[in-house]
């Protein structure tokens, strides 16, 4: 049971200390060798931890809904298939949209759930589900994936935040997804290639004058830190060193160091630079990253939106992922695609797709996930799911067990447990490697 | 006090008699820490004197030191005004006589407007957990929370104002906002109410009984639920200040009828259950007939079209029941009083009263919620007495606290810990006694609540079918009394239609008539034509007014039909509401009879988890205690060890003298042997030497003596003879010297032989001696590295159980608590160091006086007036300020409590958002300009240190910040600035003292 309460000297020492004392008590007794005690204690806890740190998510927000019919799941040739082509992909067997030739190319890393069914066409609602793993309820309120992924994650010594969401437009503040788990977890949001708010010392300041009262600043903590030190304090003084450590690595938020080849490869387009942005982010230690593609609402002219669009997408996508592998990152990050729902596989009047949450496709790609997979199956119009049914509260166990976290613990909320992900689901053990 | 409300707290204190743990054995426990005497009624004034009675140890070091007074200002200054003290301030607090002085400022500081601005905070925070403003505007909320604490509205009142508060009227908007900004969602509104009113939190418990507390239980919540599940939010149109039309989201209340649930653990087993308030039975209604429920008009008010309310409002039930009868919610609010001052509530957290969370000191909240109630609700009163106590100066120091460091209780001595081993193993063992008796009493109440709840249950069942039935009765009156409500409108209609064409016929006979008279002027063709089409009229319409009639008589039968028909619904419904009143009758017997059982099982379990709680603490400190001893014989091991250590370095060290001295005499007896070896050497060559001459002679001395014997002539052969013989002779003699020292030096050879031999016999055993002293030294060191490891690990072990007993000692009130400065006290404390609210304070005054300047001799109530709008106007004006701080420091929206988290992002915006590092310049008659021009360097630390942080400055501190200061010449105001931007940044400030 881990404990959530981030405030700091409270339950955790109580749970850390009862390890501890379980871990060294119980080998002194039985060898009488404190060695091999203390051995045994780093092996057993720490290790496992430090290993499961090295973990990461990203998480592709295809915002508005992205159609699977145009995407992962098409229907060529059937009443509800619209006018694209399916090609065959890297996997045979597997085919996708021909709106996406450069993703095809590296199914081998990908997996794919055909058979998602949320039952909730509201966007608010359906974003809430895909991103909580459970449905909103009036008198409580639940961390999104970002911020457990971040609390589950995050090595705090990076210097950098653990969860960042990045966004064509905005940027600046922190967001509110965390929940009971604390704004320390909700996210930083950066505008597509900017830092984060206040990451340069103000300019009024020499490099002279910046060191010197942040100097002051430690000797003076010093002073009170010798007769009174806690958690907090710890947690209080760290925070500033933190900040230093974020200043320091502000290169990381720079997309412009990277090369042009690199920028030429993931595409002239914001979400070509975001995916950029992302990697740096990933490899730089940050837990957590959701990109946002905006917006695929198309209720009207759904197909030559879907175009350029998911043309977009693709470019970018698929030189992420390709970069991860080349890198040998794509052991260890999560690449999730999401939207609050699919389409209906019925064309409107106006050539549109409506909302639909009853049979739709999400894809998975990295970390402890298969590789090279189609899991589920909706019907020959792709109406309903056939086989593989899963819904938003199983991706949300399936995303944390394949980056290590057990999803079936509970946190302590001001002394509730809470599941971190719905005890009612639980993770499509058929994908995990 | 009137005598009805002495009643209630007799009543009360009757209550709270009976609950109370059980005091004698508890008091013997707590003999040392947590001691609990008795408390008597009536004695407000002398509260602060209980507190610390309730919190006082005899153990002296155990007990908090006193801090000094200027923290202790601070401390004050922040919990009831949201920031800390001016400097000002401070010195004139220093200032005056101390006699007196303390109480001088409690009182100072409770009518100083800043505390209705941190009360205005508190219920802002508390009622609404930062929600966001969507229903209810910003100002019009302020509004309303300021003119209640002018008004010095107590809290019991104010709380039924809010809950009873009505929709029709625009002036109620602030009260509203606790629905209106729930977006009137009434599963939202109830979890809060239960927050905010009772200090529960029984979320988990709408759709089951809750697993782990089951304390909150599903009824609880669903009757809870039932005081506001009849609201719902309606577009109501009304006019704004300017007169434009305005749309706004009110929260009207409809006719309530009881809450089915059933649990999601036991489906198919449903109950019902009216409104009903926690710790008393369900609060039946009387049964209105459907069509008597509401109001018959709507209310007047400032909005258009708003529904009329319902005749029985179970928001004025509740709020009915919002007094000091009720004791969760007078209890909830003293806790949250006492939290106010304490930064955390007796019970705690403060949404977390249940039996497994026990008050630390239950005692104590009993008195403090009597006295709650004795002063109506006023909180003032009793935060001056928490204020007063000696418990809340406290600092976080006490003689424990500098010896929780182990080497110091090392130091204690074995004697001591001894002597504490064995009081805490006494104690351990009466509590397992007294934990297994409550443990007994638990159990036993356990049954009869079990058997009070089944009895329920079973009324229940009745209760259910009957109400199922009744639903169908008031289904049917519905139907019917919508088929009259139709049947009377078509009634109306159809008479009408008929009246409307009689009317008609008759007025055409009528005109008829008077054409019949204007004929008789002449015969005019015209008007006879007239005439005639008229009578025709009259006469075409004639026919069709009789079956409008009969129309008009069948929809009046029909509608009579169906009156009747409605009130024979209406008997049949009011049979079977008949039939349910005795049943409801009886269950509302079970009920009470239940509750009483659950009452008393509730209380057996709080005291049972206390003493559990307190064997907890008892056994922290135990094992601290054990641990430390751990730490201090590992110490002493480590000791002896480095005693050994150090002997066989001695002996170490006599080795190797000893071998060095061997060695040098080896070489010298291996030098000599060499030497004698040489010598033996040359000597034998030498003697070699002498014995070949002697042969080479004795061979001559032969052949010259072969030789005479060939000659005659002997004479010439005797003296080359005789010289032969004298040489060989000689020889001889050289010889015998020869072997005689050749010998000689053959034995002292030998003799050298033996030193050499001796000596690397010497050598050789003393490096096997130093091996072996090498070998011990090993071990010693083995064994001092698993000493140390084990001292290290068991040091680590005392640290934690350090931290646990810390939190312990805070939680049962024997230090001040550690806390860090809320959101607001961060960003307002750091507007009064930096003087930037002083600035604004003073450009509000200005403004006021310019335009409408306050005469000298003005009362003093409107000069306290003035003063109160004067920093309304400071504060609104900087509020976007502290804004920013609570957007990085706050916990997020809804969360019940602030929780201290520390996020780069904070630090970011503190080091380089510009407004902290700018508000430090210096400026005006700021601290950075008074240090500037401060030319004594010591005497600017010292400020420095009094004005920001309210103590004197230590040497170290001292002795820092003046060299900083001095060494910075032209750079001073620069340098003044940084160190004043370094300490608002420093973790002294960001903490309670």
């Amino acid at each position: 049971m881990k404990i959530a309460k981030y405030a700091c000297g409270s339950m955790d020492h109580i749970v850390n200390r009862r390890r501890f004392l379980s871990g060294v008590a119980g080998t002194v007794a039985s060898t009488g060798a404190i060695v091999g005690g203390l051995g045994t204690l780093t092996q057993g806890i720490a290790a496992a931890e430090i290993q499961r740190k090295d973990m990461r998510v990203v998480v592709f927000n295809m915002h508005g809904g992205l159609s699977q019919l145009e995407s992962w799941d098409p229907k060529p040739g059937t009443r509800t298939g619209g006018p694209f082509r399916a090609i065959p992909t890297s996997v045979s067997g597997i085919h996708i949209s021909e709106l996406l030739p450069m993703t095809a190319k590296q199914m081998h890393h990908l997996c794919l759930l055909r058979g998602v069914n949320t039952s909730e066409d509201d966007h608010g609602k359906g974003a809430y589900m895909m991103l909580t793993g459970r449905r909103q309820t009036p008198s409580a309120d639940f961390p999104q994936i970002g911020s457990v992924a971040a609390k589950m994650l995050h090595d705090d010594q990076s210097g950098l935040p653990g969860h960042i969401v990045v966004t064509p437009g905005g940027g600046g503040g922190r967001g509110n997804e965390a929940a009971y788990l604390g704004p320390k977890f909700s996210s930083i949001s950066l505008g597509g290639d900017k830092p984060p708010q206040n990451s340069n010392k103000p300019d009024a300041l020499s490099d002279e004058a910046e060191k010197r009262r942040h100097d002051m600043r430690r000797k003076i903590n010093e002073q009170f830190l010798n007769q009174r030190r806690t958690a907090i304090t710890d947690a209080y003084t760290h925070s500033y060193e933190q900040a230093l450590r974020l200043m320091e690595r502000r290169e990381v938020f720079d997309v412009s160091k990277e090369p042009d080849t690199a920028k030429q490869r993931y595409g002239n387009s914001d979400l070509g630079r975001q995916c950029l942005m992302a990697r740096r982010l990933l490899e730089s230690g940050v837990s957590f990253v959701q990109v946002t593609h905006s917006n695929y609402d198309t209720h009207n002219d759904n197909f030559n939106f879907h175009i350029e669009q998911v043309g977009e997408f693709d470019q970018a996508f698929a030189t992420f992922v390709d970069d991860l592998a080349q890198r040998g990152m794509l052991e260890k990050t999560l690449v999730v695609v999401l939207s609050e729902f699919g389409r209906t596989p019925n064309i409107n009047l106006y050539y549109g797709r409506d909302h639909w949450s009853k049979a739709w496709s999400i894809a998975m790609a990295g970390a402890g996930v298969q590789r090279g997979a189609a899991f589920g199956k909706t019907n020959d119009e792709g109406t309903e799911v056939i086989d593989g049914q899963c819904d938003h509260g199983d991706i949300f166990h399936t995303i944390l067990r394949a980056v290590g976290v057990d999803s079936s613990q509970s946190l302590i909320v001001d002394g509730r447990e809470v599941p971190i992900a719905d005890p009612a689901a639980e993770p499509i053990w058929k994908i995990l490697a | 006090m009137d005598s009805r409300a002495a009643r209630r707290l007799a009543r009360f204190q009757e209550q709270a008699d009976n609950s109370r743990p059980t005091t004698t054995a508890i008091q013997v426990v707590l003999l040392l820490l947590f001691a609990m005497p008795s408390f008597a009624l009536g004695q407000l004034a002398a509260l602060h004197e209980q507190i610390d009675q309730s919190l006082s140890q005899s153990q002296e070091w155990l007990q908090a030191a006193q801090q000094p007074e200027s923290m202790s200002l601070r401390r004050l200054s922040l919990d009831l005004r949201n920031t800390i003290p001016t400097q000002e301030e401070l010195d004139a607090f220093s200032s005056e006589p101390a006699e007196g002085r303390w109480e001088r400022w409690i009182d100072r500081y409770l009518s100083d407007p800043l505390h209705r601005e941190r009360m205005v905070d508190w219920l802002d925070k508390g009622l609404m957990q930062r929600r966001a403003f969507q229903n209810v505007d910003r100002p019009t909320w302020i509004r309303y929370l300021r003119d209640s604490v002018d008004a010095n509205l107590p809290i019991d009142q104010m709380m039924r104002e809010m809950i009873q508060s009505v929709w029709w009227d625009k002036s109620q908007r602030g009260q509203q906002r606790f629905y209106l900004d729930r977006g009137g969602d009434s599963h939202a509104i109830a979890r809060d109410l239960g927050r905010v009113l009772f200090g529960r939190d029984m979320q988990c418990a709408q759709c089951h009984d809750h697993p782990q507390l089951d304390d909150y239980l599903q009824i609880d919540y669903h009757g809870l639920l039932a005081f506001v599940s009849a609201g719902s939010m309606v577009e109501g149109k009304t006019t704004d200040d300017k007169g434009a039309e305005q749309k706004l989201q009110m929260y009207i209340e409809r006719a309530a009828g009881d809450a089915p649930f059933e649990s999601v653990f036991n489906k198919g087993v449903s109950f019902r259950t009216a409104s009903r308030m926690l710790e008393s039975p369900e609060k039946l209604e009387p049964y209105l007939a459907p069509d008597a429920r509401y109001q018959p008009t709507a209310m007047p008010g400032t909005f258009a079209g708003v529904p009329a309310p319902p005749v029985s409002s179970r928001r004025v039930l509740l709020a009915a029941q919002l007094t000091s009868e009720n004791r969760t919610f007078a209890t909830n609010w003293a806790n949250r009083i006492w939290a106010i001052m304490f930064g955390r509530g007796l019970v705690h957290p403060l949404d977390m009263h249940h039996f497994d969370n026990p008050a630390s000191h239950p005692e104590l909240l009993q008195k403090l919620t009597i006295a709650l109630i004795e002063a109506k609700f006023d909180i003032k009163p009793v935060l001056r007495q928490i204020a007063r106590s000696q418990a809340y100066r406290r600092g976080r120091m006490t003689p424990l606290h500098q010896t929780l460091d182990s080497d110091s209780v090392i130091a204690a001595g074995p004697e001591m810990r001894k002597q504490w081993g064995d009081h805490v193993q006494s104690v351990l063992a009466s509590h397992k006694g007294r934990i297994e008796r409550a443990d007994g009493i638990v159990n036993a109440h356990h049954s009869t609540m079990e058997t009070a709840s089944n009895a329920w249950r079973e009324v229940q069942k009745e209760r259910v079918t009957l109400r199922l039935e009744l639903d169908g009765a008031e289904a049917k009156f519905q139907d019917a009394h919508k088929k009259w409500n139709d049947a009377v409108a078509a009634a109306d209609k159809a008479k009408g239609a008929h009246a409307a064409l009689a009317q008609k016929v008759q007025l055409i006979d009528e005109a008829a008539q008077k054409l019949e008279q204007a004929k008789s002027i002449g015969d005019d063709p015209e008007i006879q034509a007239v005439v005639a089409s008229t009578k025709a009229k009259a006469e075409a319409l004639r026919p069709q007014l009789a079956p409008l009639e009969q129309a008009s008589t069948a929809a009046a039968t029909a509608r009579d039909t169906a009156a009747q028909v409605k009130e024979g619904e209406r008997v049949n419904w009011q049979s079977v509401v008949a039939k349910l009143q005795p049943v409801e009758e009886r269950l509302l017997q079970a009920d009470s009879a239940m509750v009483q059982a659950r009452t008393e099982y509730q209380t057996a379990r709080r005291n049972a988890a206390w003493l559990r709680e307190d064997q907890n603490r008892w056994e922290r400190l135990s094992e601290w205690f054990s641990i430390s001893a751990k730490v201090h014989d590992a110490e002493s091991q480590l000791l002896q060890l480095a005693d050994i250590k150090r002997a066989a370095g001695e002996k170490l060290k006599a080795l190797g003298d000893a071998m060095v001295a061997s060695e040098q005499s080896l070489a010298i007896a291996q030098k000599e042997h060499t030497e004698y070896g040489a010598l033996i050497t040359s000597k034998t060559a030498n003697m070699s030497e002498v014995i070949s001459q002697r042969d080479r002679l004795t061979s001559a001395a032969k052949a010259l003596a072969d030789a005479s014997g060939l000659v005659s002539n002997a004479a010439n052969v005797d003296p080359a003879k005789q010289e032969l013989e004298a040489a060989i002779a000689s020889r001889t003699t050289q010889l015998t010297t020869l072997e005689t020292e050749l010998a000689s030096m053959k034995t002292q050879a030998s003799a050298l032989e033996s030193k050499v031999n001796s000596a690397a016999q010497l050598i050789a055993k003393s490096k096997g001696d130093i091996q072996g002293v090498h070998v011990e030294l090993q071990a010693i060191d083995t064994k001092h590295t698993s000493v140390q490891m084990l001292k290290n690990a068991s040091r680590e072990q005392c640290a934690v159980l350090r931290t646990e007993v810390e939190s312990d000692l805070q939680a049962v009130g024997a230090v001040a608590a550690e806390r860090a400065l809320s959101p607001e006290q961060f960003g307002w404390s750091i507007l009064v160091a930096t003087n930037v609210f002083a600035g604004y304070l003073q450009n509000e005054r200005n403004e006021l006086d310019k335009n409408a300047p306050l005469a000298p001799d003005a009362p003093a109530e409107q000069k306290a007036a003035r003063e109160l709008q004067v920093t309304r106007g400071a504060i609104d004006k900087l509020q976007p300020s502290v804004d920013n701080f609570s957007r990085l420091y706050a916990s997020g929206v809804g969360q019940t409590a602030d929780e201290f988290f520390a996020s780069p992002d904070q630090a970011l915006y503190v080091a380089n958002g510009g407004a902290v590092h700018s508000w430090a310049a210096p400026s005006g008659s700021n601290i950075s300009s008074r240090l500037v021009q401060t030319t004594d360097v010591q005497q600017a630390a010292k400020l420095l240190v009094w004005g920001l942080l309210s103590r004197e400055p230590q040497p170290e501190e001292m002795r820092l910040i003046s060299e900083e200061i001095a060494k910075s010449g032209e750079a001073k105001p620069a340098v003044v600035q940084e160190l004043v931007w370094s300490i608002l940044a420093g973790v002294e400030f960001r903490l309670y003292p």
